[in-house]
């Protein structure tokens, strides 16, 4: 086996040491013997041919091996020559086999009953293991990975884009309930306003519709089913509300405007509801009519009303 | 191989002293069984290794090993050819073991006259991958000679026994396999700086 031929030389040395580097040097890298032996005889295919082939191409080892596999199907030893010395060889062998035929157990090995569960978990491990060792691990991860991230990019690109220009304004900081403002609150309000200042809308709705029913003209049920229809219709990605669904605003709408006409005189009723509704044409991009519900905040007569300064600063942001 | 062929009579001679031996753990039969084959497996061990002090521990392993799993053996089969293969699986993990030892040899060797060699061989190992990756991109043919050529430093004579393709096919499969890995080796380059600049702009692009 020397390498020294004629062409070598011509080779740059830097590349071909290189490239030298390459080779495998571990025993526990390389297939089971009788993978090679298989191979060897062609009764491999698909993938551990595959796998077997690339493992050639790096590993001495094993090419030696099949090299001495190849050689002995060639050439015929002179056989004459070791009968000579049978006799000497025969001896040896004699005493290695007979000392040890004394120890093999004469009974079938106990194979140990593993349970279902487990050994679908090793076939599992061992489908892993396999797959992270074949060199085709690295580039599925890595396009999975990036097909991952370009989805979540995308996906979040999408909603940002998507969602409305008066986002910001819209947006409802959810109060605790304002039941200083009801002078009296029935025992029936109160524990449905506890859905309500737990954030559990949708429950709350059903407790607001049922009061409803009993008592149609209810200035808080319908106030508060409008606000939580107006929480119900934000929907989007944890943390990122990005939609307001258009269906549930105008349902929020609808109870609001009931509401209104519920307030009768009161100011301080009739400075919530308006409120409310601009916010929720602005939700579903109804500039105009946002901007009339502002300016009739504007335009009530009492003095200690709290939202009348907002309404100012929404008014101007708007124009 | 041609030591695989064994004539019926032989064969079924032998499955007998096995259904015996299993029957009634008798040892005799074994050892009947171990007389019967112990030349033929020999030569086939020898020719393979070409050594006769390792094909003696061969045979003796095999067999025992053999005769230690008997149980899992089919009956139906002919049984010279599952002892042979067992020698054969033998044969090819001890020159597997002897060809670790030379290299090893030539390891400590080359490493004590370069000391600074360890520190080279981290930034090697990034190198080696890559090559690695542009040599499995080529075709089945040129992969197979060019690896033989380089990595396993064989002749062309060698290369042509092993393969048993032409030797102007084996010439030809080197000097392109050759090219081709240079030529990828260069484009990855230009590739990963263009699909950095381009996942860039993506990220700007969302963010904006």
């Amino acid at each position: 086996m020397s390498p020294k031929n004629e062409i070598d030389k011509n080779k740059t040395d830097h590349f071909q040491a290189r490239l030298k580097s390459l080779r495998n040097n571990n025993f526990d890298n390389c297939p089971p013997a009788s993978h090679l032996t298989r191979y060897f005889t062609d009764e491999l295919s698909g993938k551990e041919l595959k796998s077997i082939e690339d493992h050639l191409n790096f590993c001495p080892l094993c090419i030696s091996a099949l090299e001495s596999l190849k050689t002995a199907k060639k050439t015929d030893i002179e056989e004459k020559q070791i009968l000579k010395n049978w006799g000497v060889i025969e001896k040896e062998l004699d005493e290695k086999v007979y000392a040890s035929l004394e120890s093999i157990s004469t009974t079938a090995p106990e194979t140990a009953t593993t349970p279902h569960w487990k050994k679908y978990f090793e076939t599992l491990r061992e489908s892993w293991i396999k797959f992270s060792n074949s060199f085709l691990a690295p580039k599925v991860l890595a396009y999975a990975g990036s097909v991952a991230i370009l989805l979540v990019i995308g996906l979040y690109s999408i909603t940002y884009f998507s969602r409305s220009d008066f986002y910001y304004l819209a947006e409802i900081k959810t109060e605790k309930q304002v039941s200083l403002r009801t002078e009296t609150v029935s025992s029936s309000l109160t524990e449905s306003l506890t859905f309500f200042d737990d954030g559990n809308y949708k429950k709350a709705v059903e407790k607001f519709e049922s009061l409803l029913e009993k008592s149609p003209g209810n200035y808080s049920a319908n106030y508060y089913l409008g606000l939580c229809y107006l929480n119900i219709s934000k929907t989007g990605l944890p943390g990122l509300a990005y939609k307001y669904d258009r269906y549930e605003v105008k349902d929020g709408i609808k109870y609001l405007e009931a509401a209104l006409t519920s307030a009768g005189e009161n100011q301080f009723y009739q400075e919530d509801c308006y409120w409310y509704l601009g916010k929720a044409y602005l939700m579903i991009e109804d500039v105009d009519k946002a901007k009339l519900k502002f300016r009739k905040i504007l335009n009530l007569e009492k003095m200690n009303l709290l939202r009348k300064e907002e309404a100012r600063v929404m008014l101007s942001v708007l124009n | 191989m041609k030591v695989y062929q064994t004539n019926e009579i032989a064969h079924n001679e032998v499955t007998n002293w096995i259904e015996q031996y299993l029957h009634s753990g008798d040892k005799n039969y074994v050892g009947k069984i171990y007389e019967k084959h112990k030349q033929q497996l020999f030569f086939h061990c020898n020719k393979i290794l070409k050594d006769e002090e390792g094909a003696k521990d061969i045979t003796s392993d095999a067999f025992i090993k053999a005769f230690d799993k008997i149980q899992t053996f089919d009956l139906n089969k002919p049984f010279y050819p599952w002892l042979a293969q067992i020698a054969t699986n033998l044969c090819i993990d001890s020159i597997r073991r002897k060809k670790i030892v030379q290299f090893d040899q030539i390891d400590n060797h080359h490493e004590l006259r370069n000391p600074d060699n360890q520190a080279r061989d981290i930034e090697n190992i990034e190198l080696n991958k890559r090559i690695k990756d542009a040599i499995r991109k080529l075709k089945r043919k040129q992969k197979r000679c060019f690896c033989l050529f380089y990595i396993h430093e064989k002749s062309y004579k060698e290369i042509v026994n092993l393969t048993g393709y032409s030797d102007n096919e084996v010439r030809s499969f080197i000097q392109n396999g050759r090219r081709k890995v240079k030529m990828i080796l260069e484009k990855e380059k230009v590739g990963t700086n263009f699909l950095i600049i381009f996942g860039i702009i993506i990220l700007i692009h969302a963010n904006w």
